[in-house]
């Protein structure tokens, strides 16, 4: 059965739509942890619309960085969209060498948000820009790592790798990889025990204290561009863990869909489950993944056959 | 028409007004200006000269004019590689000129008019070395470039840490020009000729050229264990002689390793292996020791240190492809450091103006003083921003294309044979990913302490603006950085003529492949950046649009609660890399002293951290005074008696005849 | 390509080896000693591809018994009797461990790529697990300061000997029931005598302790 062009265009729309459900299923499985209701399913919905009907408070200490900054991250985001394949569906634009673009598209959303929290002069706000060059400087290569061993795998340079549909993953390739690429998903989507999103205290913050000086329409554009990121973080290791597909790019994509909503529930278990880990340990988790990625690596060299 | 006739003639032009410039003695004001705009008028033709011959590859490329003494013959050639060198080159002094302009009207006339004899040498010198056929005339024009670039840096003498980091670099460069005359003696011994065309490196001495090749260039390019010149000197510098420096002159290196490597012969197999290596350390060190600056232009040398080690990179990818005859690895590799080697010219260039000028506003290089300058001087902010954003390696600027073009090279040598290669391209895809993160890191630290925030020192706040040739000679830079992405695609046949010519490879049908995978892979890279533009545009009336009707406020930043918040209570540069340097604290050496928090009501507490430069003061500045120390012994030659010298001489002529007749 | 048993075993015992690298606890660092020992038990049972001789299953089964159960027993109550080193106190850091880790592995499967495969019955990869296994074992006993993680540092040397004589072809297996025999020699040497007069004499299982002891 033959992808056509418009297929790609499903998943895209998709994503724009759906992308805040995934943090309100992380919220209800936590809360549904803890024994509460918890907040509806579409709370991150009303949360950005409420956002974009306010108006926004400017500290006077910003410059015209602190706008574009935000437009950057938002176009990024977008970008990253725009490159990311979703099972027979496959991505709107794919070409052999885009994940590095997707790397660095990846990077470039990191680099704006932390200018436009450095922009406001916070010590806060400083404190979180740091850390989160400083995770993501660790992340950076497991990303590059995973992805270019599905590629290798998949012998093609190219993002469309990571759905196997030109070869399906090894199965202990898909397990490594998946292993580490979740810790990424914790890690660049701010989540315990990494991150705490729910912490009222600025100084323990990573994603959430960069933007604290942002309001109204500025704020729901980021919170809706951080869901996204959320949703193509899950697309792709739901991907990598689902190594079969149906016959109808709708089925493939329904696959997908599944995955997506195990691998939010799983995070959602991850943060009932765990503590904030110690700043310290985190590059120790990092690096851990590093190396499941290098063994992925390995592997598809194989260096084990 | 010959094209190296003309290229000389340009030579000429930068040369000879600014010489007869010190004849105008009665008319300062000319005087001064003669010499600057003979080099922008010389780049301009050069430009022009090199894009003719890039057109009509037909027109006669070689030239040589006879000379009296023996041995030199004047020849020059006009090859795809020189081409490569020449455009940056040409752009480069074009720009830095027109910054150097503002520069230099604090100089008085007879020191502005040397000022830019020296300068017009340095290119010339440069442009001698790009353009010889003759490897006593690349020697020439080598020497020619240290001393005069040594001049050039001696230019504010007044300034006890200026001669230092002059004497540091001539001292550096010396180092580099002997080994760089023992290679080319050894060559052209066995050649019999110093024409570049007859030269053949024997086997049995590929160990002994191969080093000299490495530490000649190596000095000079300043990698790993022999970068240690770059960090003193570059802040030393006056600013637009520094950028000239980091873009161009610093290249002359990796250009001395590119024309030599395949005159040598056959190097030994771990020639390729010891370039990955030392591109690696360099590349982690750099980048590390940049994060943990807080000298801005500190920041910029060290972040040349890594560039250098990604270039080396690429140089030791393609010189492994050539070794185990992976031609795509091998047209990878070196392809990706050429188009760095392009783009950081233009980037570093650029980087260090705009470093240089921020110097010179805020009277300090020390980012922990700076912030918020921004507001205050938007076009230098955005001017910074872009050399940022290109040196990290983000789109749509152009050092994206090279990282992507080495990240490209190091996949395919996953695929490689045998495993070595393969794994330690596994390590150099973390070694670049790292990279690229820390760097990232380090320069919003930098733009973030510079341009954002409010300013931490109370003299900051009183910044006035940049002049008009200041500005338009970054200008003219930051347009070269979005340039070269546009170009990129079309630049791709000109590419591999180079590394074909250069590495003297037949036509292949892999390499046909290999370009038309590259060809495509970059194309798609430029207009992805292209896409990212237009993403940017739409989103950006996207946000214009959720602010239709609605009146924005403005207020503090959050200060949390707390009611006086100063400026100083900003995070510092300090602390937004001390994670990181933690992190790598073994590879820098770091010294922390330290007064922790402790007890209930902790009183004071101190970070100090320095990051020494160990090799330069442990390995060194000892061996330099030792030897020193031991030749002082041998001053009683020099006993200044004219009738010693000339014993000296007839002792040396009997010498030389004994040793010929014998 | 994973299907293959000994793959997927060889994969589980790298990680778990670089694992042992990062933990700071010595009741994990003994849990995953167990977990490595068991399962570098199970390779003669593949390697031999069905054709289990009673030599091998009992070789099999000894190593598993012994490095599986015993010694971690052993070594459990060596932490029961030293309650107050729970840590493994590194000379070096964590995360500077794993980096070596990764290096070590990197390295180890560079030279097994080397050695020419002929030699060796199953795979050469065999030899670069040995290879890496060993090397971490000596990086454990190098970068750890207390005595029993030193013990597990040798263990886990010991298991990468191991490795190298299960992957050697059957007739030259003498070398793995030395090994074996160098089990039993850590487990009593170590246990019985050293720790317990480590502990006595300094009231601490640090080895830096013993430095004292020098001229």
């Amino acid at each position: 059965m033959t992808s056509l062009w418009w297929h790609a265009l499903f998943p895209f729309v998709l994503a724009f739509a759906g992308a805040p459900l995934l943090l309100g299923i992380i919220v209800k499985t936590k809360a549904f942890f803890t024994g509460r209701v918890g907040a509806p399913l579409l709370q991150p919905y009303y949360d950005i619309v409420k956002n974009l009907s306010k108006t926004s408070i400017y500290s006077t200490t910003t410059s015209p960085i602190f706008k574009l900054g935000i437009v950057t991250v938002l176009a990024a985001t977008c970008g990253l969209l725009v490159l990311l394949p979703v099972g027979k569906c496959g991505s709107l634009i794919s070409f052999e060498g885009d994940i590095i673009l997707f790397v660095m598209l990846l990077a470039i959303a990191r680099f704006a948000l932390v200018l436009v929290a450095l922009d406001t002069g916070s010590a806060f706000e400083g404190l979180g820009a740091s850390r989160e060059l400083f995770f993501s400087a660790l992340a950076e290569p497991i990303i590059l790592l995973s992805l270019v061993a599905l590629c290798k795998s998949g012998h093609i340079f190219s993002l469309s790798a990571v759905c196997g549909i030109h070869a399906p993953h090894p199965g202990g390739v898909s397990l490594l990889i998946g292993a580490a690429l979740f810790v990424i998903v914790l890690v660049e989507n701010s989540r315990i025990p990494i991150d705490d999103p729910t912490t009222h205290l600025e100084l323990t913050m990573i994603h959430e204290v960069l933007i604290l000086d942002c309001s109204g329409p500025d704020l729901g554009l980021l919170e809706y561009a951080a869901s996204i990121k959320l949703w193509i973080f899950s697309v792709i290791v739901a991907q990598v863990l689902t190594p079969f597909h149906a016959a109808s790019f709708l089925g493939d994509l329904a696959i997908t869909l599944g995955g997506m909503v195990a691998v939010a529930v799983t995070i959602g278990i991850v943060e009932s489950s765990m503590a904030r880990l110690r700043l310290t340990a985190i590059p120790q988790l990092l690096l851990g993944a590093g190396a499941l990625a290098i063994i992925a690596l390995l592997l598809v060299n194989g260096a084990f056959a | 028409m010959n094209i190296v006739v003309v290229l000389l003639f340009s030579c000429g032009i930068f040369i000879v007004p600014s010489a007869c410039a010190l004849f105008f003695r009665a008319t300062p004001k000319i005087a001064k200006n003669v010499g600057p705009v003979s080099t922008i008028l010389g780049s301009i033709l050069g430009i022009v000269v090199v894009v003719v011959a890039l057109c009509n590859p037909a027109l006669p490329r070689t030239f040589s004019i006879a000379t009296a003494l023996p041995l030199l013959d004047m020849c020059f050639n006009l090859d795809n590689l020189s081409i490569w060198f020449l455009l940056p080159l040409f752009w480069l002094s074009g720009s830095c000129t027109i910054y150097g302009m503002g520069y230099c009207n604090q100089l008085s006339s007879k020191r502005s008019v040397f000022h830019w004899l020296l300068w017009n040498g340095l290119v010339v010198s440069m442009v001698g070395i790009l353009i010889a056929a003759h490897a006593l005339v690349f020697l020439l024009a080598w020497e020619l470039m240290a001393i005069t670039s040594g001049l050039l840096i001696f230019a504010h003498h007044e300034n006890q840490k200026t001669r230092f980091g002059a004497w540091v670099y001539l001292l550096s460069t010396h180092v580099s020009a002997i080994f760089v005359l023992i290679l080319i003696v050894s060559l052209g011994n066995d050649a019999h000729s110093f024409f570049f065309s007859d030269m053949v490196g024997s086997p049995e001495k590929s160990s002994l050229l191969f080093m000299c090749a490495l530490i000649g260039f190596g000095v000079k390019a300043g990698f790993f264990p022999f970068h240690v010149w770059i960090p003193k000197t570059y802040p030393a510098a006056p600013t637009h002689v520094t950028a000239l420096m980091s873009g161009i002159t610093i290249k002359m290196g990796l250009f001395g390793l590119l024309r030599f490597i395949p005159l040598c012969g056959v190097l030994p197999e771990w020639f390729g292996f010891a370039l990955l290596c030392i591109g690696a350390v360099s590349t982690l060190y750099g980048i590390l020791s940049a994060s943990g600056q807080t000298n801005i232009l500190k920041i910029l040398a060290f972040s040349s240190v890594e560039n250098i080690g990604i270039i080396t990179l690429g140089l030791g990818l393609g010189y492994i492809g050539q070794w185990y005859g992976n031609v795509a690895l091998a047209t990878l590799g070196y392809c990706a450091a050429l188009i760095h080697i392009v783009n950081h010219s233009c980037i570093k260039s650029l980087l260090f103006l705009a470093g240089g000028t921020i110097v010179s506003l805020y009277k300090t290089s020390n980012i922990e003083e700076m912030g918020g300058l921004f507001k205050r001087c938007g076009p230098l902010g955005w001017l910074f921003c872009c050399g940022a954003l290109a040196i990290i390696g983000f789109p749509p600027l152009n050092g994206f294309i090279s990282e992507s073009i080495l990240i490209f090279a190091t996949y395919t040598g996953l695929f490689a044979h045998p495993d070595s290669v393969s794994l330690s391209s596994t390590l150099l895809l973390c070694i670049i990913a790292i990279a690229s993160g820390v760097a990232a890191l380090s320069f919003a630290r930098a733009f973030g302490c510079i341009f954002l925030g409010e300013p931490r020192s109370a003299q900051c706040s009183q910044v006035k603006t940049v002049s008009l040739p200041l500005q338009s000679g970054m200008i003219v830079l930051a347009l070269g950085c979005c340039l070269l992405v546009a170009i990129a695609p079309f630049s791709i046949g000109l590419l591999l003529r180079v590394v074909q010519d250069t590495m003297l490879w037949e036509m292949s049908p892999e390499l046909v492949a290999t370009k038309n995978s590259l060809q495509t892979f970059v194309t798609a890279l430029s207009l992805g950046c292209a896409g990212f533009g237009v993403l940017f545009l739409a989103f950006f009336f996207v946000r214009k649009n959720a602010y239709r009707n609605k009146v924005t406020g403005q207020g503090l930043t959050w200060d949390c609660g707390y009611g006086t918040p100063t400026q100083r209570m900003q995070y510092t540069a300090t602390s937004f890399s001390k994670e990181i340097i933690l992190l790598g604290r073994h590879l820098l050496f770091l010294q922390v002293k330290k007064t922790p928090v402790s007890g209930h009501f902790p009183t004071q507490s101190s970070w100090h951290q320095k990051i020494p430069e160990s090799l330069f003061s442990r390995v060194y500045t000892p061996l330099v005074k030792n030897s020193a120390r031991m030749l002082s012994k041998l001053k009683w030659i020099q006993d200044g008696r004219m009738h010693m010298y000339i014993l000296y001489i007839a002792l040396t002529l009997v010498a030389l005849f004994i040793w010929s007749f014998a | 390509m994973t299907t293959n048993p000994i793959n997927t075993l060889i994969v589980l015992s790298v990680i778990i080896t670089l694992f042992m690298l990062t933990t700071s606890r010595i009741l994990v660092l003994v849990r995953s000693a167990a977990i490595l020992g068991v399962l570098l038990g199970l390779f003669p049972f593949f390697i031999h591809h069905g054709a289990f001789s009673i030599h091998t299953i009992v070789l099999s089964s000894l190593g598993i018994i012994v490095k599986g159960v015993v010694i971690p027993m052993l070594l459990f109550r060596a932490i029961r009797s030293a309650t107050n080193f729970r840590e493994t106190r590194p000379h070096v850091g964590f995360s500077l461990s794993i980096v070596c880790g990764i290096l070590i592995t990197l390295i180890s499967f560079g030279i097994g790529s080397k050695i020419p495969p002929s030699l060796f019955l199953p795979s050469e990869t065999m030899i670069s697990l040995s290879i890496c296994i060993t090397m971490c074992g000596l990086f454990l006993i190098m970068a750890r300061s207390t005595a029993l993680a030193q013990v597990i540092g040798y263990l886990v040397l010991e298991n990468g000997i191991f490795t190298f004589g299960v992957s050697l072809p059957t007739t030259q297996s003498l070398l793995v029931e030395l090994g074996i025999l160098l089990d039993l020699l850590v487990g009593v040497f170590v246990m019985g005598i050293v720790i317990h007069q480590i502990h006595r004499e300094f009231d601490s299982i640090s080895t830096d302790a013993l430095e004292a002891l020098r001229e």
